[in-house]
């Protein structure tokens, strides 16, 4: 499960740092990677990482799929600081471009996840304060309510509807102003 | 041939609302009731599919058929439960009964039904997922069983189902999707003393009798989709020392946390106590752990175990071990608590339950809906997020979806300031003051009227043009409220006190103009039921007064018809004010013998204003309001038009006028009796009309104070001074200025078209308050 005692090598040689769930299961992740949440980031540089880092609002399945996206991410980012000296202007471009198709292929495949879940990351990203991961979550919970009418909504979330129909009125009334 | 008569809907069926409906389906917590309320009939069922209920408690089932709800045991036949084996979810298992040998899952509540295969057709798969077919299993720690069963099963992702199989004593791991023919099992697993299994993180974990606990991978084959599971890897070995026996064994998923449940063993055997621990995968141990929690209770049994959350409900304890026991294990039930090591009955007494043999009592878990954390119940910030990337229209879906979710919504566009006063346009336009920011309303277009609280008032059709009910109707909230025909007046004959010296001059005993229709010239309301209006022609007009709870209008058949210009509740009490600048009080009361008929009891002379046209010459017409300040005092504005070229210039430039055409007095009713001119507001603007006037502290809004707001209805400046607004003569361009009491300059506040074959002026509306009354 994820990267605990993990022999990869270029991991070794970074700093690593050990991430704990809440159901108290550990996680061994580069500083890099780590990093990408500024939770973490401030942690670090706040020197309060020895012995691990508890994160209680997070269970380690959960934390395996944030520590996924944050290991991508973090390669990406890498890998944009080291292309940009080696290549010439245009290849660095192709480049670029490649790199960002595969991540976006990553997020997509990344976001096929049952709703729970979803929920769940987003709370993770919020908490971690991963600005990519809580944009790209909250955006397909926006797509996933785009086009559809409040009883769609409410089916696909199990929502009751508790407004009374003057509420809704009311509401519906409102909205009939020209709010910019 | 005749048909056989169809008794009538019930009117319970058809004519309860749906919204009534749900909030009854909401008072009822028990899934039983639920159930029984959805077979009512048709409307109902529909109203139970749109309101899904919080995650249900489980149903207890018997192997008689017998189900009980839980906590509130209410029992039910389902004879087609009658003797099943076990069960899963909310699936009961049967014996496939078409002579092959396989299983039947049947729902209860739904009635579905799926198809497992026969344990004679396992498909053993051997290392990478190579399989290898054979009716019998490969191998056997101790030689493979006589006969296998299904012993345990469990639905996991992807919709595949998992199981123990084996003879009771030893068992192994299958997986299969119903429908299809193939069990599949590792080739590699022996055979092993396995209790129970649970899903957890995407793996099937299985535990045996000693508390060593096992996982086997889910996959899927490549090639036929077909499920797989790895062979069972052993992730917790308990150490030889710490071993203990245990009457059961339970594995639940509770929190994020995999939980085993076990029953341990007692010396003497009449007392029950339960041990929970949390598997430690990391450091491949158990760990116990001393409660489940204040808001969990579990429910454990021989074939199906949950844990459910109790937080939101007030008839369940946490931290509790609801269990039921395979005969074998000695059949017993209770619910044993954490807290105190007791065990309760299950069912209250005398409800007992007792097994004998065969098939034990089982759980069955009505299906938990995706969705437990739910859209609405993000952090508002991350709600922010979401809502943010969405158009307005689909911001409105989501604020209608319910009231959390346009909690949320709001929360992230804060509304602005509301507006001070809202100003209605014949058309059916509503502009805001200040802001000027406009809505369209089709159903207020051609109001008559308008009242407190944002209401505008329509006259009702009663047929063949004859004025029927007048209705109120906010364009704000959509609320309406019905008013009686000014037909169903009651002139009452009795006696009025009447206190005062009360001029006659413009006055009349009677109506005096056959032609005209009486129409309602001002309405007011007096808080209490109450509701107060002018009602008249052109000239003259007759306070009145209606009860809502009796529902009609009366007048006295004593008071005068007088030449009123405007009317207002101020201070507990009713004031109309004539052309002259009379104030004239009026009392209200209620007369009981008459059904709460309201009655004027009394009439007072106020005020003696005394105005005449010579004021201002008479030439120039004049048109006066009352208004209740914030302040509670009473107050008149008079308007007057001189008959040179009213010059309204732009907001921008504003330019003092020759003369003063505007004066503000209050009613000084305590001492002089007399009106005495304001040179302030004390910081209050008035929002004055026809119709509807009101003011506002500008401290506590967005406009400047000790300003007059007039909207274009006695503008035409006619030499009858009671003219109508739309009567014949030159109106200004404008819908409203705006005066300002400090410089003494009129300023445009909206400049537009002029309104003059519609049945009523421009109004203000003030949705929020604007009367310091009790409103309609």
């Amino acid at each position: 499960m994820a990267s605990a005692g993990s022999g990869d090598e270029k991991a070794a040689a970074a700093a690593m740092i050990t991430l704990i769930s809440s159901d108290n299961e550990k996680f061994e992740v580069t500083e890099a990677t780590a990093t990408l949440s500024q939770t973490i980031r401030h942690m670090i540089e706040d020197g309060c990482t020895d012995g691990g880092v508890p994160l209680p609002n997070v269970t380690s399945k959960i934390l395996a799929r944030v520590i996924e996206y944050c290991k991508k991410h973090a390669t990406a980012a890498a890998g944009e600081e080291g292309s940009s000296s080696s290549f010439s202007d245009a290849a660095f471009l192709e480049v670029d471009r490649a790199f960002l198709e595969e991540l976006e292929e990553f997020d997509d495949a990344f976001l096929e996840v049952d709703r729970a879940t979803l929920f769940d990351l987003i709370l993770a990203a919020n908490y971690l304060d991963i600005k990519g991961l809580l944009n790209l979550t909250c955006q397909k919970v926006a797509d996933s309510v785009k086009g559809k009418t409040p009883e769609q909504i409410r089916e696909m979330y199990n929502i009751v509807n508790d407004l009374t129909p003057e509420e809704e009125a009311e509401i519906r009334r409102e909205t009939q102003w020209a709010f910019e | 041939m005749a048909r056989h008569a169809v008794p009538p809907p019930s009117p319970w069926a058809l004519g309860l609302p749906p919204e009534i409906a749900a909030a009854v389906l909401r008072r009822l917590p028990s899934h039983a009731d639920r159930v029984r309320f959805g077979a009512v009939c048709r409307p109902w069922r529909a109203v139970l599919v749109r309101h899904p209920a919080p995650p249900p408690l489980p149903w207890l089932a018997l192997p008689d058929g017998t189900l009980f709800s839980f906590p509130v045991p209410a029992a039910f036949r389902f004879p087609a439960a009658a003797g099943y084996l076990g069960s899963c979810d909310d699936w009961l298992l049967f014996i496939n009964g078409d002579g092959g040998g396989g299983y039947l899952l049947l729902n209860p509540f739904s009635g579905d039904t799926m198809r497992l295969p026969s344990l004679s057709r396992v498909r053993h798969v051997v290392g990478d997922g190579s399989a290898a077919t054979t009716a019998a299993p490969l191998m056997g720690l101790t030689g493979d069983p006589p006969e296998t069963s299904l012993r345990k099963m469990i639905t996991c992702p992807r919709g595949v189902v998992a199981a123990i199989v084996g003879d009771g004593r030893r068992g192994r791991i299958a997986v299969c999707r119903p429908g299809t023919d193939w069990w599949v099992a590792s080739a590699h697993d022996p055979w092993r003393k396995l209790r129970d299994i649970a899903s957890y993180d995407g793996k099937v974990f299985a535990v045996d009798g000693d508390g060593d606990l096992y996982e086997a991978a889910l996959g899927e084959d490549a090639h036929t989709g077909e499920p797989t599971a790895a062979w069972a890897n052993g992730v917790i070995a308990v150490p030889a020392r710490d071993r203990r026996a245990a009457a059961v064994r339970h594995l639940v998923v509770s929190g994020g946390r995999l939980l085993m449940v076990r029953r341990v063993l007692l010396r003497g055997g009449a007392a029950i106590k339960y041990k929970v621990s949390m598997a430690d995968l990391a450091s491949s141990r158990w760990v116990e752990v001393p409660s489940v929690g204040s808001d969990t209770t579990l429910f454990v049994g021989p074939w199906s175990s949950v844990a459910r959350r109790v937080s939101s409900r007030r008839d369940m304890l946490g931290n509790r071990i609801h269990f039921l026991e395979s005969t074998l294990s000695g059949g017993r039930a209770g619910a044993y608590d954490m807290s105190d090591g007791q065990t309760y009955p299950l069912l209250p007494p005398p409800l007992e339950l007792k097994q004998h043999g065969g098939a034990p009592a089982t759980w069955l878990f009505p299906r938990e809906q995706d969705g437990a954390l739910s859209l609405c119940n993000l952090p508002a910030d991350v709600f922010g997020l979401v809502a943010r990337r969405l158009s307005a229209s689909e911001r409105l879906s989501l604020r209608l979806v319910c009231r959390d979710c346009d909690a949320a919504v709001r929360g992230q566009w804060p509304p602005r300031r509301p507006p001070s006063a809202y100003l209605a346009l014949p058309d059916g336009s509503i502009f805001t003051y200040p802001g000027l920011r406009s809505g369209r309303f089709h159903d207020c277009m051609n109001y008559r009227g308008a009242a407190c609280g944002g209401y505008l008032l329509f006259y009702e059709d009663g047929g063949d043009g004859v004025l029927g009910l007048l209705r109120l109707t906010s364009p704000f909230t959509g609320r309406t409220r019905l008013l009686p025909s000014l037909l169903a007046m009651h002139a009452r004959d009795d006696p009025i006190e009447v206190d005062g010296e009360l001029p006659r001059r413009g006055t009349a005993s009677t109506w005096t103009d056959a032609d005209e229709v009486i129409s309602v010239r001002k309405l007011v309301a007096c808080g209490g039921g109450l509701v107060a209006a002018l009602v008249g022609g052109e000239k003259y007009s007759k306070v009145a007064v209606c009860s809502l709870e009796s529902f009609t209008w009366s007048c006295s058949a004593h008071d005068r018809w007088r030449r009123y210009e405007d009317l207002a509740f101020c201070g507990g009490r009713l004031y109309a004010l004539t052309s002259a600048e009379d104030l004239v009080a009026f009392d209200v009361a209620v007369d009981v013998s008459a059904g709460g008929e309201a009655a004027i009891t009394r009439v007072e002379m106020v005020i003696l204003g005394g105005y005449a046209t010579q004021h201002y010459g008479r030439d120039v017409h004049t048109a006066r309001y009352l208004v209740t300040s914030r302040a509670g005092k009473l107050l008149m504005v008079r308007r007057a038009f001189p008959p040179e070229q009213e010059v309204v210039t732009p907001l921008t430039t504003p330019t003092t006028p020759p003369g003063k055409r505007v004066a503000v007095f209050r009613a000084d009713l305590a001492a002089s009796r007399q009106w005495v001119e304001m040179s302030h507001l004390g910081g209050e603007a008035l929002f004055v009309g026809r119709l509807c006037s009101g003011a506002v502290r500008a401290a506590t809004s967005a406009v400047r104070g000790d300003k007059v707001f007039f909207v274009q209805d006695d503008s035409a400046d006619t030499p009858v001074p009671t003219e109508r607004w739309r009567s014949r003569g030159r109106p200004s361009s404008h819908q409203a200025v705006a005066y300002d009491m400090r410089d003494g300059t009129i300023a445009d506040v909206l400049p537009g078209k002029v309104w003059t074959d519609l049945p009523a002026p421009p109004t203000w509306l003030f949705p929020d308050r604007g009367c310091n009354n009790e409103c309609i």
